[in-house]
């Protein structure tokens, strides 16, 4: 655990971040401040996470903290570019709400980005995968990102609130599960084919084109009305295994009816793994 | 007495040992502070809109949870005047480690005087970045609510399961309190989050000294970040002092 924070801590810089948020006391709204605070704070514990999930520690912290905070920069650099639109006006809003409470408009605009920015550790391990340089995982990431709608769920899926702890377990699973999925994804376009970002895009999806499409469609509508943890589980199931529509179908009805979906396992179980 | 402390002001500043705040629900045999039966208010009658305990023992834990309930803002003694017994407890440290350099004459007695001398801004900057810190946790833990509430209780059960914590001692609800306080849509208040501050900080601070996170190159920095003495002596570093001793 010591490791995994260390680790998030220092790939997203957040001990300056702090710092920048501490010299703004009594400069600007007690409120918008402790809003600041919380952003980075979120930041911190879901990467923790994510290294625990993610990463092995075993050769050491100092090369793993060099490479994902080289990432984490090169996303941050090219950030403006990369957002699809409803990741840019959502970071924007937000942005524009700390700047009204007072802070910096620089500070406001890098702690709104945090919510998207926390995406290049997924890039970083993407971009190890395909072995490509950070910046074409990152630019292939947010394309898929775009292409299968999940801005969405990337800005507003943590924002759910539940009070029982299942519940939250299983939203935290479903939601791994789709980062994972995102994942895979990005890394099957990059894979597919050679040169540019949009080129193996194109061969990716020509290889299986109504697959995809039917499901692009199909995440849409489930991510497009109210985000339940339901929901957000079939998406994860779709895009993990694009070729079982009718396996959804049947997880859709078994969640109807209260059931565990064949092959879907025990809530409870920490199996978590990644495909890579 | 009581129309100071009843009076309609932004922060009501505890200076020095009494208790004077109790909660509605206590007698003053319960309070314990015999010389000021007479003057005790509880929580509720407090108008001011802050408490600050410079001093130990002004509000019982009880009143104090009865101010918060009531919408006013308090900590806990143990987390406002944090820097004393902190600032205490790393002077005791360093000059039990410095002890050993004396006695074995690698350092002389003025030299480690000096020593003292030379750090005390650095420690008193220690000891207020805690209390910063410790402040700051418990306004962001505020802020989230009825949100973080199940992780409160799951962390409370956690603590009395591994026999750490024991709920009614400490004086924060029981289960059917805790059931209480969610059907109202309230969550821990600030005395009691600080509460389970400071034995999670007690949990993890020993579980992280017995693991191999001390001797870790990378990790073992956060040792030099928080210690001054590490910066200026050489020698294996004693993992319960930070401070170097040969």
């Amino acid at each position: 655990m010591a490791a995994a924070y260390a680790v998030a801590r220092d790939a997203y810089e957040l001990t300056a971040l702090n710092a920048a948020i501490d010299a703004m006391d009594a400069r600007m709204s007690g409120s918008t401040q402790l809003a600041l605070y919380a952003e980075v704070q979120t930041l911190m514990t879901g990467q923790t996470l994510w290294f625990l999930r993610n990463e092995d520690f075993t050769g050491g912290l100092t090369p793993l903290v060099e490479r994902y905070r080289a990432g984490v920069a090169e996303v941050r650099a090219r950030l403006d570019t990369l957002l699809p639109p409803f990741i840019a006006r959502s970071v924007s809003d937000q942005a524009a709400g700390f700047v009204n409470g007072g802070a910096d408009p620089a500070l406001a605009r890098r702690i709104a980005e945090l919510s998207a920015l926390r995406l290049a550790s997924d890039v970083v391990l993407v971009a190890q995968k395909a072995n490509v340089e950070a910046a074409m995982a990152a630019e292939a990431y947010f394309t898929v990102l775009e292409r299968f709608n999940l801005g969405r769920i990337t800005e507003q899926g943590g924002l759910i609130v539940l009070s029982d702890r299942f519940d939250r377990m299983a939203l935290d699973r479903a939601l791994a599960n789709l980062m994972r999925a995102q994942r895979d994804l990005t890394a099957d376009v990059l894979m597919a084919g050679a040169g540019s970002v949009a080129e193996r895009m194109t061969v990716w999806h020509d290889l299986r084109a109504a697959a995809i499409d039917r499901n692009v469609k199909m995440v849409a509508d489930l991510t497009e009305g109210d985000l339940t943890v339901s929901r957000l589980s079939v998406a994860a199931g779709l895009l993990l295994d694009p070729g079982d529509v009718a396996g959804s179908v049947i997880t859709l009805s078994c969640k109807g009816a209260g059931l565990v979906p064949p092959g879907q396992g025990n809530l409870v179980s920490d199996g978590w793994g990644t495909r890579s | 007495m009581r129309a100071i402390l009843k009076a309609d002001v932004d922060l009501l500043w505890f200076g020095g040992i009494r208790t004077d705040v109790r909660a509605p629900g206590e007698t003053n045999a319960e309070v314990g502070d015999k010389a000021n039966d007479a003057i005790h208010i509880t929580g509720p009658e407090v108008r001011a809109k802050v408490i600050g305990e410079g001093a130990n023992l002004g509000v019982t834990q009880r009143g104090r949870v009865a101010y918060a309930l009531n919408g006013g803002r308090i900590n806990t003694d143990a987390i406002d005047n944090s820097a004393g017994v902190n600032s205490s407890d790393l002077e005791v440290n360093i000059k039990i480690a410095l002890g050993a350099l004396v006695r074995a004459g690698t350092m002389s007695i003025e030299a480690r005087n000096a020593f003292l001398v030379e750090m005390t801004d650095e420690v008193a900057e220690l000891c207020l970045k805690n209390n910063y810190l410790q402040s700051l946790t418990l306004s962001l833990s505020e802020r989230r609510g009825v949100s973080e509430f199940p992780d409160h209780v799951a962390l409370m059960q956690l603590l009395e399961g591994e026999g750490h914590l024991d709920r009614a001692v400490e004086l924060l609800p029981d289960d059917a309190a805790l059931a209480e306080r969610a059907a109202a849509g309230k969550a821990l208040t600030r005395p009691e989050i600080a509460v389970l501050l400071a034995y999670a900080k007690n949990v993890v601070n020993t579980e992280l000294v017995n693991s191999s996170v001390p001797d870790d190159p990378y990790l073992s920095k956060e040792l030099f970040r928080d210690r001054p003495c590490w910066r200026r002596t050489t020698g294996r570093p004693s993992r319960r002092t930070g401070c170097a001793a040969r």
